[in-house]
This record gives C-alpha cells, sequence and structure tokens, in this order.
C-alpha cells in the first residue's frame, strides 16, 4: 500500500509573488491591507493607493492573461493587463466595502481577456503564434531541463485547448491559491459549477499530459 | 468507491485537508487498484507543474515601476468617466413619458375635426355613425377648448414618439453593456 502522504502546501503559490525590488518591498511593508486600499480609491479616486495595488498585483495579472490567452507574448499579455487595471479603475464604484479584492480584480481581468479571446475568434488571422519559450533554470540538468520545458510546453497546449470557462477557473486556482468561494466569486458561478470545471480541467489536462508526469 | 469518486477524492485532497473517514476509503482503494495510485502520483505533479508554469508567466520583477507608471500615466491622461447616473439619453422613465406623451397628443392631431353633440350626421366620422355614439356634452366642452386653445400639429407628436423611442433604444443599449460587464 503506498504511504499516504497527503500534499501540503502545493498549491500556496504565493512565494512566487514575494517582492524583490525595494519598491516592491515598500509596498509590500505597507500595513493598508489589499482591500482598505481599494475602498480609498473608492472613495476618493487616490491614484497613489491605486498604484500600490498594481504594484501588488502586477505579475499575477499578467500571468492570468499571459495564461488565458495563451498564444500571445508577453508583450501583448502586458497590455491586457494594463487595460484590466485601467478598468478596474474606471469600475472602482462597484468595488463594495467588506468585499474581498482580489476576485472583483480577477473578475475585471478574466472579462478583458474573455474580450481579446473573442476578439481573436473573430479575426483569425491575426493571432500571434510562437511564444518565447521559458529559459531553462540556471545549474539544472541539461536533461531534466528539457523534460520541463517539454511537459510545460504539453502543458500549454493543453490549458489551450480547454474551453474558456474551465482554463479560466483552472488558472485562478493555480494562479493565487483561490478557493473555490473566490473563484465563484470571480467568475459568477455557483461553488458547485466551479468546482465540477475545476476537476474536469484537471482531468483533461492528466490525460493530455500521459508520460509527462510520471516519476 | 469506484475510481470516479477516488479521483474526485484525490484532487479534492489537493485543495482541503481530507478528512479520516475519506482517508481510509481512500487508503482502501489505492490498495488495490494500479490506475488509482498512478492519478494519485500524477495530479500533485500536474498541480506543482502548472503553479510553476503560471508563476513564470508573470515576466520579470525589474519592470514593475514602469508597467505601474503607464498604468498610472494611462488613468491620468483621460478625462473623466461619465458618471454612473443614469444619463438623459438613456433613462427609462423619460423614455416611457415621452411614449405616453405622444400617445396622448396623437388624437388632438389627428383627429382635430371630433364633433361635439349636436353636429350634424355628415361631419361624424363613419365608425361613430355605425356605433350611434357621440360624445357627451361635458366631453364636448372640454374638447372644444382643446382645439380652440391648443394647437398640436402631427410633428409635435411624431417628435415626442421618435425621442422616446431612442430613449429607449440608448436605455436598451445600456442595458446591454452594463450585462456584458459581469462574467456569465
Amino acid at each position: 500500500m503506498p504511504e499516504l502522504v497527503l500534499p501540503s502546501g502545493i498549491l500556496s503559490s504565493m512565494a512566487a509573488w514575494r517582492p524583490e525590488s525595494a519598491r516592491e518591498e515598500a509596498s509590500a511593508r505597507d500595513e493598508a491591507s489589499d482591500e482598505a486600499l481599494a475602498e480609498r480609491v473608492c472613495a476618493t479616486g487616490d491614484v497613489a493607493a491605486f498604484g500600490l495595488l498594481v504594484t501588488r498585483y502586477r505579475r499575477r495579472v499578467v500571468a492570468l492573461a499571459r495564461r488565458m490567452l495563451t498564444a500571445v507574448g508577453t508583450e501583448e499579455a502586458e497590455d491586457v493587463a494594463q487595460e484590466a487595471f485601467v478598468a478596474a479603475y474606471d469600475k472602482r464604484a462597484s468595488f463594495q466595502r467588506g468585499q474581498p479584492f482580489r476576485p472583483w480584480l480577477y473578475r475585471i481581468a478574466v472579462n478583458r481577456c474573455l474580450d481579446r479571446l473573442r476578439a481573436q475568434a473573430r479575426r483569425p488571422g491575426m493571432v500571434e503564434y510562437g511564444t518565447v519559450p521559458e529559459p531553462a533554470l540556471a545549474g539544472a540538468d541539461p536533461i531534466d531541463a528539457l523534460l520541463t520545458e517539454e511537459s510545460e510546453a504539453r502543458l500549454q497546449d493543453a490549458v489551450a485547448a480547454l474551453p474558456p470557462k474551465l482554463r479560466a477557473v483552472f488558472l485562478l486556482r493555480h494562479l493565487d491559491d483561490l478557493s473555490y468561494e473566490e473563484i465563484a466569486a470571480a467568475l459568477g458561478l455557483p461553488i458547485g459549477t466551479v468546482k465540477t470545471h475545476l476537476f474536469r480541467a484537471r482531468a483533461q489536462l492528466r490525460q493530455a499530459l500521459t508520460g509527462y508526469l510520471e516519476p | 468507491m469506484n475510481c470516479l469518486q477516488v479521483d474526485n477524492l484525490i484532487q479534492t485532497s489537493l485543495d482541503r485537508v481530507l478528512t479520516l473517514s475519506e482517508k481510509e476509503r481512500l487508503a482502501d482503494h489505492l490498495e488495490t487498484c494500479a490506475g488509482c495510485r498512478a492519478a494519485w502520483n500524477e495530479h500533485p505533479r500536474l498541480a506543482r507543474l502548472a503553479g510553476r508554469w503560471v508563476a513564470e508567466a508573470g515576466g520579470s520583477r525589474e519592470n514593475g515601476d514602469v508597467f505601474t507608471a503607464q498604468v498610472l500615466a494611462q488613468i491620468t491622461s483621460r478625462p473623466a468617466p461619465v458618471s454612473p447616473s443614469a444619463p438623459l439619453w438613456g433613462h427609462p422613465l423619460a423614455a416611457m413619458g415621452l411614449l405616453l406623451a405622444a400617445l396622448a397628443l396623437l388624437p388632438l392631431s389627428v383627429w382635430p375635426d371630433l364633433p361635439t353633440v349636436g353636429a350634424s350626421a355628415h361631419a361624424l366620422p363613419g365608425w361613430l355613425l355605425a356605433n350611434g355614439r357621440a360624445l357627451p356634452a361635458d366631453m364636448a366642452a372640454i374638447w372644444a377648448t382643446a382645439q380652440s386653445g391648443l394647437v398640436v400639429p402631427s410633428w409635435l407628436w411624431s417628435a415626442l414618439l421618435v425621442a422616446g423611442a431612442v430613449n429607449g433604444l440608448f436605455y436598451a443599449r445600456l442595458t446591454q453593456s452594463r450585462r456584458k460587464e459581469s462574467v456569465s
């Protein structure tokens, strides 16, 4: 019988977003929570407070845009991310006091991505192909690095093949460790539907990565 | 438990801690099912791969200040957004009011010759003759006053009708665009 060692903290991706630059550290040390900053922006249109939120969430929103849109490079993903932040500022009146900030922001970002996907579908000739492959980790074994690159390329293709709603649920779960409730709030879906979408997405991806997930 | 239920339980274990009973049922099944044992190993690896793959897409940590400055520049360089309160064009009550006003004024302009009691028979419209009815005296007085004091040309009710219809169309478009902002 295999030892039932349950995974712990596998999906805790918060470490990936730990700030490194001095400016990011200053904003991270700022004691105001995301919700407090958002309420300040909502009440007074405080651009500086909004800038702190942009700094905190930039990489996450760019990552979401890049993985939702699949066939785009970093530059276009950053354009979409900037559009999402500008839209969030424009819609600041819709942020309600007491509401968590992350689902609200990701809802706007996912909407922007879905709009871009619909625009791409209407103009198939305009889709950009050939994203820049991720460089291998420094010092990593070349065979392991190749396998990782292949795995990630396979994962990218498999995620691109998911329907947009399943893709959004899967990415939000792995992007920022959002709970089912937060994903449901972000996408306007019932919690049961979120769970179903997530399980279906994982099952499809596991099938697509057959051979790449073995020890 | 069947393999589909076990797969769901394995995936659930990625998102929360399983109860003791769930762990026991899962362990019992994994003892005898090689396929599910493979799933037990592969799901966490997929989760780790996905987490790394998503995080890598966040871009360089170094360009954060530039990105933030660009976003803030876009915000501060644009005119203030339109107030969320209902605009003049696209207000549902305004649209309904204009349409009702147009309908109320329509008879005054379309039928200016509506006769009063006592008028000669040939002045009555055909439908009144057919029904043998005419306006009662008090209404006839009101009608006469309206005709003499209120000139309602047909272009006025037409303009009100068009204004009401256009307002209604704007309201429909606004409602549609607001609905689009929520993810279905």
